[in-house]
Order: C-alpha cells, then structure tokens, then sequence
C-alpha cells in the first residue's frame, strides 16, 4: 500500500515537472494578415509591429508589408506588385544624417522584383525605391545598415544606397545570390551566393576576391573578429566554415543537417539550425561545437534573452523551441512554444517590453504577453539578422513556453526505469524467460518508436547526395523565365501538366503543394510515421507516384527530401 | 525510402497479376500433397493456421515490419517439414496480401517465408521433442535480414543498376532490426504455445492414420 502510494506519487510529481517548469504567458491579440504567410521575421521599434506578407500570388492577392500598434491596431499597410515569394527581412533605418544626407525613419524593404524601397514608418508611403536586376527573382536577402548607407544583396551582386535618397554609391556584379546577405568586416563587404563563391568587395565597390565554399551560402557571414563563420548548404547537408580573413584560410568545423537557418551569434557563442536540429557552437581560438537537440529549424532565430533563443520549427504542427544555453554553450533546457495557430514556421519572434510578436506561415499575427511581472522583456528589439549588433537583453526576460517538451522524455524515463526495475524483479523471482519476454517487448515497442527517426538517419547516411545539374531533365521549350527556379512536372497518362517560376521551396512536399495549387490539382496524402507519402494526384492512383529530382529517382519521404532553389521536380505514374 | 510506399517493382497485368496467383496457389498444394504423412487431419490444421497467422498480420500490419509469419514459418518447418513449411508461408502471404495489398511482391514475400520455413526445418530447432527457445531465438532473428534481402528482390526493375540495389538493400537495415526484434519477441511469447501445438499435430500424424483406418475418422 505504502509503495502503490509513493509509485503514484513519483508518477504525479513527474508529470508536473514540466508545467512547473514552463512560465506562462497570454496570448493578448492577433491579427489575420492574410492571404499570405508570414516567412520572415516581424520588426518592433518603440511604438510599431512591422511584418510582411509572402507567397506565390495569382488573381488579384499581393504581398504586403504591415504596421500595426504594439497592441495590435492595424496603422498602414502597403503592397508591391511582385508575384513571387518575398524572403528579404525588414530592416528598421533610425532617422540620421550622413555625408550623405539626412533621413527620417525608415523601413527598409527589399523584393522579389528586384525593388528596394525605403518607407517612412509613420504612413508606409515611399521615400525613396531603386531598382535592380532580375534574373529569375530579384533581392531575396538580408540588407546591411553602415552608417549614412545600406548595403543590398542583389540577385546578380551587390549595391550601395545611401539612406537619405536612394541613389546608387556602387553596383558590382558577383555571381547569383538567394537569401544571403551581406556582412561588414574591415576588409570590406561580405556576401555569399549560390554558386558556392564567397565574394569580398571593398568600400569602393571593387571585387577584392572570391573564396570557392562548394555550396551555398543563404545568410549574412558572421563575423567574429577577423574570422567568418559560414553555414554552407548542400543538398541534404550543411557545413560550417570558419574562413580568416587576414590569412584567407578555410576551415571546416563540423558538417551539420541539411537547409541552414540563419545564424545567431550571441557574444562568443553561434547558434544555428538545421534540418536535424538546434546546434550551439562556442567561438573561442577556433570554432566547435558544444551540442545539438533535435528540431527542424530553417529559418531566422532569434534572441529573447541573454540566455535565451527562439527558434521556428518547420513543422505544421511544431510552433517555435525556446532553448535556453548556459554561458559554456551547452543547452540548460528546452521547450516548445505552442500557439492556436501553429503551422511550417521560419520566422523568429519580436520583443518588446512583456510582449513577444510571433507569425508563420499560417499568416496571424500574435502579441503574447508574459504574465509574470519579475520577468520584462527589454523595451526593444531587431529581428534575428542583426547578427553584426548583438543585443542586450535582461536575464530571464522573455515569455516561456506554454507547453515543455521534456514532460515526454522525463515521463518515458521514468516508465523505463520502472519498467527495467519490474524485469530485474521478476528475474529475481527465477522467471528469467519472463523477464526475458518483456525485455523483447520493450525492444519492440522502442524500435517501433524509433523507426521513423532511426530510418531518416539512416537513409542520409547510406545515400549520396544527388548530384544531376538540373540540365539532365530541363526542357529547351520551357520559357526562359523558368531558368534559375523551381519547375514541378506532372505526367499523367493522357497529359503533363507543367509549372515553372516557382522559389523558396525546400523540400519536395512544399514545392509539390504550391505547384499543385497553381496548377488546381488535387493531392491525396496519406501521413506515416516515415513521413508524408502523396497517394493521388488530382483522383490519379495507380499503382503508385515517383518522383524524380533532375532525372534521379527520389530516394526520400516527400517533406525529408530537400530541393536546390533550381530543380526540376518530375512526378511520374510507378 | 521511395516516396511511393506502394509502389514494389514491375506493376502487374490483371492477367499477370492471376497468373502469379495460380502459380503460388499451385506451387503451396503441390508442396503439400508431395508432403509425406501429410493427412486430412494435418490439412485442417495446417489450414486453420494459415488462417489464424493471415489474420494476425493483417492486425499488426500497421506495425511497420512486425511479422508474425516469421517465426509461425520457422515453427512450421522445424515441425511439419520443408514442404509443408513452404506451402503455410506461401498460403500466408497470398491470403493476407489480398488484405493488405497484392502484387508482384507477393512472389518475393512468399520465397522470404518458404526460404525462412526452409531454414526452420533444418535448422534443428526441436531437440527430443523440445523447443530449444535461444536456437528460435537466434534463427528468428536471422530470418529478418534473409527475408529482407528477398523481398528486396522485388524492387528490381529494368534500368536499376547494382550499386542503386545495394543503396536499396542498405535503407531497408532500420526496418530488418524491426523485423529481428518483433521476430524474438514473438519466439519468446508465442514460441511455446506454437510449439505445444504443432508438435502434437506432428506427433499424432501416425497415429492418425492408423486410428482413423480402422475408425474412419480420416476415410
């Protein structure tokens, strides 16, 4: 009796642990700011929310960028009449003066057509708008602030405005670029590209010279004294670079998950993220890593806290990992953080003051408020790219999460200690063939639990990375427009239902989905704990759906299958 | 994995499709009436248990790679034989795949099993009558990769080169330790209680015969 008490009390207890542990915060408003959803991150100053709307638009629907109070009064909006996918974050410009010219504040905002536009942040209307060039898609990366000038990553290079009207300091063309970014560092201007060049250009707009990383580079180089830390990406993995800039040596430090997010740099400590999760690294002499805890996370993260990170997880149900690192950069704890709206995040939250501003691609917008008064968040924040300005928070202020997900873990410890404690019992009793019999069904039931992790993991390490240029399955007849993005080809028996100009998609289930949507075909999903598997498109069974990446057969489940932003996605009858 | 879970190499002709099914039928009936001992009694039982290990598949079938087969094919060879051991795994596999889903893999998933009954009968799995439970243990799990590697066969089609096989065979190694660890558990806790019964289905098989001559119980 007595120990059928304590048994149910270690149960109760361990089953509060993670509600004790989680603080709790209010969800005070939100706002639909569809159709569209939110992909980057949204922006506070002292009195403004600004966030952007981003989708493959068609009929009448464009992207928007949005200004909202801090308690959630819609105050302008303002539209472009681009139609792609709009990656680029928001940069808030503080009213200046400059050899220059002088500025008001405003927000910076690049597009998918290859604009740049400067908005005043009281009304949203223009101050100034350059333009440059397309090929495919226009500016998809992270602008960089530098006095009395911006820096603008551009699809074919790099350019130099100043703030106070736009016009142009420099244009150079380096190679083609999709969400990279530019640093600063005393040698000049950083950028990375997706023909796996790293492109150093001085102050006066001349190219000082080219670094081959053998991948991608989709965000801002960070820049840690005179080293860079550069997350490449490759088509299922990623690796992490440490390039010297004074003796223009490579090194590699770990290889890593696949789709990058955007690095974090928080003092001497990088946190970054991965298709396999949240990885810390410590930047002492020499770059390493300190841990990694499972969770997709591909888009911007962003700082709560001293301590404390956010990070969006590219799940539809997952909502955003709060993670809370120790000053040595090994992970002190970490939570989800769920909202009613969860769905595919890559955008990190916003601060200010209590409350925390969060989006994604369900296209709401929502303020949450800590409700605990020992626990304020500092009156300002930037979104997760202000990577060159690390910023300063108080301990401790940020909202927490509203659900732990250690509860599953301490639970299922604590189950398998009392469930190995009951076969060393019943082994003690002599009945070894029964504590044998449960020790095999708790193999099974582990395995069975594993599989799905256990198979991804497996299937990344036994197959080699596809390697077909996307010229193995591009078709002359094509329009020209479709070269350089993402193009799905559907083949059904009677007909090929073709759709091209398609970006931003990183895996084979989103790219799947928006091309059908355009196409206005249906899809029949059948979810498995191996992952997505699509049984039908548009009504079409049969036996069975391939699908092909640049001519090579699929070797993955349709939402574990990364895509290069140019490929050929072919989907054929088995 | 591929994306398409279903799609198993070559995808059969309605007239292909029966002509493997004849084939397979024809082949387990073949395998049992060239059985020695084989009686009416033996049939009903063999039958009964095809029908029981059938239904029990399709109830775990949303186990990923737990089968029950595994081990009753093992049972039945070390027990019955190598032919009647080859027509339970056959019979087992097209009556639950007519549930589950058929097609040419049927063919590879019944020579997975009739190779595994192969394996129990001669395996030495009996010893004076008794079950020596870490020798099923051990070929159980062994079964997992052997039938693995079979049943991988199927996946074969025209263009697929060696190494792109290899690449194959090597993905399916999560779901084989699957199969190896549901394997063991089901030696362990049904292991017995098939051996018990067709143990005395094996024994009783010359009695049988002689009691129901004179009694017409097996006329």
């Amino acid at each position: 009796m007595r120990g059928g008490a304590i048994l149910a009390l270690c149960l109760l207890v361990a089953m509060h642990v993670p509600s004790t542990a989680a603080e709790p915060s209010t969800l005070v408003w939100e706002h639909d700011v569809g159709p569209g959803l939110i992909t980057t991150s949204p922006l506070v100053d002292e009195d403004q929310l600004y966030v952007r709307t981003s989708k493959s638009w068609s009929g009448e629907d464009r992207p928007q960028v949005r200004a909202f109070s801090l308690d959630g009064e819609p105050i302008w909006n303002h539209s472009s009449t681009t139609v792609q996918h709009d990656m680029s974050p928001l940069r808030l410009a503080k009213a200046g003066t400059g050899p220059c010219g002088s500025w008001p504040d405003l927000l910076l905002v690049g597009w998918a057509n290859g604009e740049f536009t400067a908005l005043h942040t009281g009304n949203g209307t223009v101050h100034w708008s350059v333009a440059s060039e397309v090929r495919g898609w226009g500016i998809t990366g992270a602008p960089l602030l530098d006095d009395d000038r911006v820096v603008v990553p551009t699809r074919a290079g790099m350019m130099r405005l100043c703030l106070a009207d736009g016009s142009v300091d420099f244009l150079v063309e380096t190679s083609l670029g999709w969400r990279n970014g530019v640093a600063k560092h005393e040698t000049g201007y950083w950028v990375g590209s997706e023909t796996g060049t790293l492109w150093n250009v001085a102050e006066n707009g001349t190219v000082e010279r080219s670094v081959n990383l053998t991948g991608k580079l989709r965000h801002p180089p960070v820049v840690i004294d005179d080293r860079l830390l550069l997350h490449v990406q490759h088509s299922t993995t990623s690796t992490l670079f440490e390039y010297d800039v004074l003796l223009a040596e490579l090194t590699e430090v770990a290889v890593l998950g696949g789709s990058p997010a955007v690095p974090l740099l928080m003092g001497d400590l990088v946190v970054l993220g991965t298709n396999s999760g949240l990885t810390t690294v410590m930047c002492g002499s020499a770059c390493e890593v300190v841990e990694t805890i499972p969770g997709k996370i591909n888009g911007e993260m962003s700082q709560a806290s001293e301590s404390v990170v956010f990070a969006p997880l590219n799940n539809p149900d997952d909502g955003w990992l709060r993670v809370e690192v120790n000053i040595n950069g090994s992970v002190r704890s970490n939570a989800s953080f769920s909202t009613p709206y969860d769905d595919y995040a890559t955008a990190a939250p916003a601060y200010a003051g209590l409350r925390m501003f969060l989006g994604n691609d369900g296209g709401v917008l929502m303020a949450y408020e800590s409700t605990s008064e020992s626990t304020p968040l500092p009156p300002e924040n930037s979104s997760a790219d202000d990577v060159d300005v690390p910023v300063e928070r108080e301990d401790n202020g940020e909202p927490s999460a509203s659900v732990s997900s250690q509860g599953p873990a301490i639970l299922g410890a604590f189950g398998l200690g009392l469930f190995f404690a009951g076969v060393a019992w019943v082994s003690h009793r002599g009945r070894i063939n029964d504590a044998w019999r449960m020790v095999s069904l708790c193999a099974v039931v582990l395995g069975l639990m594993m599989l799905p992790d256990l198979s991804t993991a497996w299937n990344r390490a036994v197959v080699d990375e596809p390697s077909a240029p996307i010229q193995e399955d591009w078709d002359d007849d094509w329009p020209s427009e479709w070269i350089g993005t993402q193009v799905v080809v559907f083949e059904f028996e009677e007909e090929t239902v073709l759709v091209g100009g398609l970006e931003d998609h990183p895996d084979v289930w989103e790219l799947t989905q928006d091309a059908a949507d355009e196409a206005g075909l249906t899809l029949t999903t059948e979810l498995s704990g191996l992952g997505v598997y699509i049984a039908a498109i548009n009504g079409t069974s049969a036996s069975g759906w391939e699908y092909f990446l640049n001519g090579e057969r699929g070797l993955f489940a349709v939402d574990e299958a990364a895509v290069d932003s140019t490929v050929v996605l072919r989907w054929r009858l088995a | 994995m591929f994306q398409a879970l279903g799609v198993h190499g070559p995808v059969l002709t309605p007239l292909a499709a029966m002509l493997v099914d004849i084939a397979l039928v024809v082949a387990a009936f073949s395998f049992m009436v060239a059985a020695p001992r084989t009686n009416r009694m033996t049939v009903a039982a063999l039958a009964t248990l095809v029908v029981s290990v059938a239904a029990v598949r399709v109830l775990m079938q949303p186990l990923p790679n737990v089968q029950p087969v595994t081990v009753a094919a093992l049972l039945v060879g070390a027990h019955l034989g190598v032919r009647r051991g080859a027509s339970f795994a056959i019979l087992v596999t097209l009556l639950s795949n007519l549930l589950i889903s058929h097609g040419w893999w049927t063919l590879f998933q019944a020579l997975g099993w009739a190779s595994v009954a192969v394996v129990g009968a001669r395996a030495g799995l009996i010893e004076n009558g008794k079950l020596n439970l870490p020798r099923l243990c051990f070929f159980a799990a062994a079964a997992a990769p052997l039938f693995g590697f079979i049943a991988t066969l199927s996946l074969i089609v025209p263009g697929l080169t060696a190494a792109q096989f290899l690449v194959l065979l090597s993905q399916g190694v999560p779901f084989d330790v699957v199969h190896a660890l549901g394997n063991v558990a089901f030696a362990l806790w049904v292991g017995p209680l098939l051996h018990a019964f067709l143990g005395g289905l094996a024994s009783s098989e010359t009695e049988l015969l002689a009691t129901g001559d004179l009694h017409g119980i097996d006329a």
